[in-house]
Formats: C-alpha cells, structure tokens, sequence
C-alpha cells in the first residue's frame, strides 16, 4: 500500500531543490551584511549539507542497532549504504565550506572546533567502511562493524556537537559572539533555508532506497552465481 | 561473584605481563627512545606548547600500541576456554582495569623520561599528573574495545590506529586543553569543566563496553 505512493516524497525532493535553487540564487537579500555579502546565499547549500550528513549517520546508527538486536542482514546493508551516503554528503559539506571559508575568512580552511569536527567525524567513517572491508566472512562483518558505529557515533559523533561549547568560541554563526542565528534570520530566508534542508535530506533517503535496492540486488546474483 | 571473576582475569593478565617481561619493557623502550630521539632532534629546548604535543603524540602510539595486543591471544581457541570460566562482563571489565593500570604507569614513566630529558617547562606538575593520569584512565578504557573490534578483524596493527584516532580526538583534546592550561596558568577553577567531562565520559565508554562486548564475544 505505502510503496504506491512512494513518488510522492521523491516528488517533493524535486520540487523543493528546484525551489531552493532558483529562488536561493535570484533572492533579493533582505539586508546587506558585513563580511558575508552575498555568500549568505551558500547558507542554503551548505548547512543543508551537514544536516544531511548528520541525519543520514543517524539512519546508519539506528540501523546499527537493530542489526544488532535481529541480526538482520538486510539492516546492516542498510547502515553500511547510509554511512557511504553520509560520507558523500560530508565531503560536499566540506568542499562549499572551503569555498564560503576562501570568501570570508580568507583561507579554505581554518582553525575552528567545527571544522575539526566535521573532519573527526568523516574520519570515523572513512574507518568504519576500512573495518567493512577488512573482514570477509559477511555475518561477522555485519556484527563487528555495528559494534564499531555504535561505539563511534556515540563517542565521536555527539561529542563533535559539545566540544565547540567547551573548547572555546567557533568562527560559525550561531556561536557566542556572532550576530547571526538560523533562528534570528530574516524570514524571507528561512522560507528557504528550512524547504532547502529538507529536500536535502530526502534527496538523501532517495539515493539510500536506490543504493540499498542495488546492493540487494547484486547479493542475489552473486549468491546465484555460487549455487 | 562477578567481582571474583573479574579479580582471577586481572591476575591471570598480570600473571601473564609479568611472565613475558619483554613486552612492557619493549614499551618502555620505545617511550625512552622517542622521548631521547626528541631529546636530540629539539636541542633539549622545548617550548611548552611543543612539550605538551610531544607528550600526548607519544603517549598516544605508545597507548595504541600496548593496548592494541590486550586481545591478540584471546580470540583464539584459548577463547573458548574462557567462556566456560566468566561471562563477557567479567571479561572486559578485566581487561579494562588491566589496562587501564599497565598506561597509567606508562603515562607517569613517560613523564619521568621528559623530565629528565626535555625538562618540566610549566607551572603546576600536580595538576599535568593529576591529567596525564586521567588521560590515562580514559584511553585505555577506551583503546579496549576498540582493541577488541581490531582483533575481530584480524589485521591488528594497522586497523587499530585506523579505527581509535578518530574516537580519541575529542577526548584529547579537552585533555590538552586541561593540560595547556596545567601548563600555562595552573588555575584550579579552569579545570573543574574539562574534568567533569571527561567524567562523564569515561563513565559513557565504559557502559558502552559493557553493552556492546558480548557481540563481539559471540562467535
């Protein structure tokens, strides 16, 4: 019943990246700040970006958890596909990042706890998918990479979002010291900014259904191909 | 009961440590070694900025190293002996504590070693113990299970750096903040914060093991 409607949300990703693109590029800014100018307009980018990221991780630890709980393989496939994903959507957080970073902090990259973060957390990954690749045997893969998420997404993942409040002051809006808040920004903006971060983050789940569909998909031959 | 258990795990992996000597002294070595290699390599001059970079990088491999072989011979057959003898509890907990005794004395003779080589450049040497053995605490609380997940995987050495940096950033560095600051100012107040998280930390890693183990116990 619910895979008839399936194109629904998928729509919807279209519809509001479309929206997001063309209005974030054409709209008049609502004031003129310093420093930022019109790279205010990467906002819609960028954060989306590692909201993305974030919440695909998400998807990737809570299927973790109940591959852990079922030995399901079907859920580690799941987590595996969204933990690649959330890799993909980091990278290109980081990459707009340096671009937004070269226009207003004069460097690609800075020193700054968020930015060390984001690095932490892709290196976290980046290990989690070397463990996957290191064991052979596909039942204790799933096990042991799953103990592995858990372990770092609870350690690393979390931690990455309090460091900055202990560490000191960030170079990002939204710290102690800036004028700047997604909250204290202009409406006309954040009717942008919020449809932006969710087509985002359905383009997401969109690739992730694709992905997980291949990856089911070629289990079933390979198996075949051994009977 | 548990408790007893956990006491005869400790003992048989000291028992061990103290049967096989070569393997803490090859540690040891290899902390003297670096700290003389720094030793020649800075003149002797070491700012205080540079001191503490130098201790907790060294301290780190030497802390992967020694607590990357805690699960080498565990997870052969021997392995199966033990789980008629304790549960999984029992037995990270053991390790833990094993552990967490074999790099605290790492940490304090590595401090000994800069002293005599590189000096003590700052202000408070009971507040840089106080977090050098909290430092400690925590990466062998937490290289212990990521120790077990590399066993697992059988390719030890290389997916053990691979896989703790990125879950020890964080803790270390609130642990340099501590340490700069043990450095710099010695101020007692500045150091309730970062202590408190690091509390709450350790606290986190280990009811983490605790949960996570018996999976990768299971064969």
């Amino acid at each position: 019943m619910i895979a008839h409607y399936k194109w629904i949300y998928k729509a919807v990703a279209i519809v509001l990246l479309t929206y997001a693109l063309l209005a974030g590029l054409t709209v008049k800014l609502p004031y003129e700040l310093p420093v930022i100018y019109e790279s205010i307009r990467n906002l819609f980018y960028h954060v989306g970006m590692w909201f993305t990221m974030l919440f695909v991780f998400l998807i990737s630890f809570i299927y973790s958890l109940r591959h852990l709980k079922g030995f399901n393989p079907d859920h580690d496939r799941v987590a595996a596909q969204a933990a690649q994903i959330g890799l993909v959507f980091g990278m290109l957080g980081i990459f707009t990042g340096m671009f937004w970073a070269n226009a207003t902090w004069g460097a690609p990259w800075v020193r700054d706890p968020k930015l060390n973060g984001a690095a932490m957390s892709l290196l976290v990954y980046f290990a989690y998918i070397v463990l996957r690749s290191s064991i052979a045997d596909e039942e204790k893969k799933a096990r042991i990479s799953a103990v592995y998420n858990i372990f770092a997404f609870i350690l690393a993942i979390i931690f990455i979002g309090v460091l900055p409040r202990i560490s000191g002051d960030s170079l990002h809006p939204g710290q102690a010291g800036s004028p700047l808040t997604v909250a204290g920004l202009d409406p006309s903006l954040r009717a942008i900014f919020y449809p932006a971060v969710l087509g985002w983050i359905l383009l997401a789940v969109w690739i992730l259904e694709i992905k997980v569909r291949m990856s089911r998909l070629h289990n079933t031959l390979t198996e075949r191909d051994y009977d | 009961m548990i408790i007893n258990q956990i006491t005869v795990l400790l003992q048989k992996d000291l028992n061990l440590e103290l049967k096989r000597p070569f393997l803490f002294n090859g540690m040891l070595l290899y902390l003297v070694s670096t700290v003389f290699v720094c030793y020649l390599v800075f003149d002797g001059i070491v700012d205080t900025k540079t001191w503490n970079a130098l201790y907790w990088i060294i301290l780190l491999f030497a802390a992967v190293n020694s607590a990357g072989r805690s699960f080498s011979e565990e997870f052969s057959r021997r392995h199966l002996y033990y789980y008629t003898l304790a549960g999984p509890t029992a037995f990270i907990i053991g390790k833990m504590l094993y552990n967490v005794l074999l790099l605290t004395i790492l940490s304090l003779l590595g401090f000994l070693a800069f002293m005599v080589f590189l000096g003590f450049p700052a202000e408070s040497k009971s507040m840089f113990l106080l977090a050098a053995v909290a430092g400690s605490i925590g990466l062998a609380l937490l290289l212990t299970l990521v120790a077990g997940i590399a066993a697992r995987a059988e390719h030890n050495f290389t997916l053990m750096a691979i896989l703790s940096f990125p879950i020890v950033l964080p803790k270390l560095l609130i642990l340099i903040n501590l340490t700069q600051n043990a450095l710099y100012e010695a101020q007692w107040s500045l150091a309730i914060k970062p202590l408190i998280a690091l509390l709450a930390m350790y606290f986190l890693i280990i009811v983490l093991a605790v949960v996570l183990f018996p999976y990768l116990w299971k064969e």
